[in-house]
């Protein structure tokens, strides 16, 4: 990537873990942590690649990394002056509410201020594609239909740091191809993004510097390179 | 606290379409939609205008809008602990995929119903003020009094959110609880009806206070009585305040047990 680094750190993970309590013991514990020891900063403008398989804590990552949740144990650090979302498609969305609608709900939810929404409103519509059935009530949409409104109000939130869990391309193969392009383009802006993936070669083409997790430990952190050699070994 | 005046100032953005996408929601579900906000309590009433007007014949002139007064403000209460004790619950994917401060979902709730309350409301006091006593300068008091109620329903709606996450079963208790309440809160019949020795435990009954005091305004167009309900106002805000405090302590736990 082309793009300078800084190295000024937006979020700061020093051995977090995060537990779930459980109805049901799993080896004589009610307690489950999903992350046990998470070191990892995330820095100003890069993309940062984080791998594991499934399993590995990655969704809880996450959730710690948007601040939804709280470390149990260690630290987690967020620079209160970024905005730090997590993108979610269709997050809050109500079947008998129209696309428009459903899309106001949808960017308040990640954390548009109302007036913004309403400035972006048409661009949303048009990258949506939906014609006429912007003004239905989504139940009358099909998935698909569905995921280009999610996915179209989500690339309208501009946050400083994007956390993207594996949302890579929805749709049918020529919207596939306008979100894959329009995500390449919010990585190689300056814009600081932190993709999950379990899939090596997307982290490769993608990303700057990569972790690997496991099993809720960090295993190995450097660049993609470094770290997919010890992934693969 | 993790609210500041500026979050505060986006998340009643928040808060407001969220009420209006729950209500549009609502009655799009429906056939007739509104109508079934005015006629829910209406039903309500008449059936106990059956049971105890009817069939035991109560003696009151005033029977039908004493009824009805009752049931509609009930119905404001029971309906805004119901869906305020479950919002949290209800809106756990919600939770997981962004951080949202907690209170904001027994708010809508409680407003929703609020809504609802005023739409029914409204067409009781036109009904009222033509068939039974025309409006007199009590009714000043009326927006007093319904403010008093918002602030108990959020009083007792924001903890039971906390809660119920904690403890799934409760809604159970909750209903039961409703039900006992809904008989001896005086729905159906006054303080004055009852033997002396249980007017006082009466009295100390919120709901009652404010069942009173809507009759007194609307059926006999005197003032309410003050001092009562100057005390569940304090109350309301001194539990509200404090279920507030819960709820932000309880913030990033919640996403972790409503799974």
């Amino acid at each position: 990537m082309s793009h300078p680094v800084q190295t000024r750190p937006v979020i700061t993970l020093q051995k977090a873990g995060v537990c779930y309590r459980l109805k049901r013991k799993i080896a004589g514990s009610n307690r489950y942590w999903a992350l046990n020891d998470v070191s990892l900063e995330v820095h100003k403008g890069e993309t940062l690649g984080i791998l594991g398989s499934n399993g590995a804590g990655k969704s809880t990552l996450m959730k710690l990394m948007a601040g939804i949740v709280a470390p149990d144990r260690g630290t987690a650090w967020r620079d209160p002056d970024e905005k730090i979302t997590l993108l979610s498609l269709g997050v809050g969305f109500e079947s008998n509410l129209t696309g428009r609608e459903n899309a106001i709900l949808s960017a308040l939810l990640l954390g548009l201020h109302r007036h913004t929404i309403d400035k972006r409103l048409d661009k949303i519509r048009d990258f949506a594609e939906l014609g006429e059935f912007f003004e239905q009530p989504v139940y009358m949409y099909s998935s698909g239909m569905m995921a280009r409104l999610g996915f179209s109000v989500a690339m309208e939130v501009h946050p400083d740091v994007l956390l993207l869990d594996e949302v890579l391309s929805v749709g049918d193969h020529s919207f596939q191809e306008k979100s894959a392009e329009a995500i390449r383009g919010l990585m190689a802006s300056d814009r600081t993004v932190v993709l999950i993936s379990h899939d090596m070669n997307i982290i490769a083409g993608l990303c700057d510097r990569a972790v690997w997790i496991d099993r809720g430990l960090t295993r190995a952190t450097g660049t993609v390179a470094e770290v997919s050699a010890q992934y693969l070994a | 606290m993790r609210l500041n005046w500026l979050k505060f100032y986006r998340y009643s953005h928040v808060v407001r379409y969220q009420a209006y996408a729950g209500l549009r929601n609502e009655i799009a579900r429906t056939y007739i939609g509104v109508m079934w906000w005015l006629l829910e309590p209406t039903l309500s009433a008449l059936t106990l205008y059956l049971v105890f007007g009817i069939l035991l014949n109560s003696k009151r002139a005033d029977f039908l809008p004493f009824l009805l007064v009752g049931t509609f403000s009930w119905q404001w209460f029971a309906g805004s602990l119901v869906g305020a004790a479950n919002s949290i619950v209800a809106k756990s994917s919600l939770m997981q995929q962004v951080y949202l401060p907690k209170i904001i979902f027994p708010m809508v709730s409680v407003l929703n119903n609020t809504w609802k309350f005023l739409f029914a409301f409204t067409v009781l006091i036109a009904v009222v003020s033509v068939a039974h006593a025309p409006p007199t300068w009590a009714y000043l008091a009326l927006p007093a009094v319904i403010f008093v109620q918002f602030l108990l329903n959020l009083a007792i709606g924001v903890p039971l959110a906390a809660w119920i996450p904690y403890f799934r079963d409760g809604s159970t208790v909750i209903s039961a609880v409703l039900m006992l309440l809904s008989f001896i809160s005086g729905i159906f019949f006054s303080p004055d009806q009852v033997p002396a020795q249980y007017q006082l435990a009466m009295q100390l009954n919120p709901m009652t206070i404010l069942m009173t005091s809507y009759r007194e305004i609307m059926l006999n167009g005197a003032w309410p009585a003050w001092p009562p309900l100057l005390a569940v106002a304090t109350g309301s805000l001194l539990a509200l305040f404090a279920g507030f405090v819960l709820l932000d302590r309880l913030d990033l736990s919640l996403p972790k047990v409503s799974t």
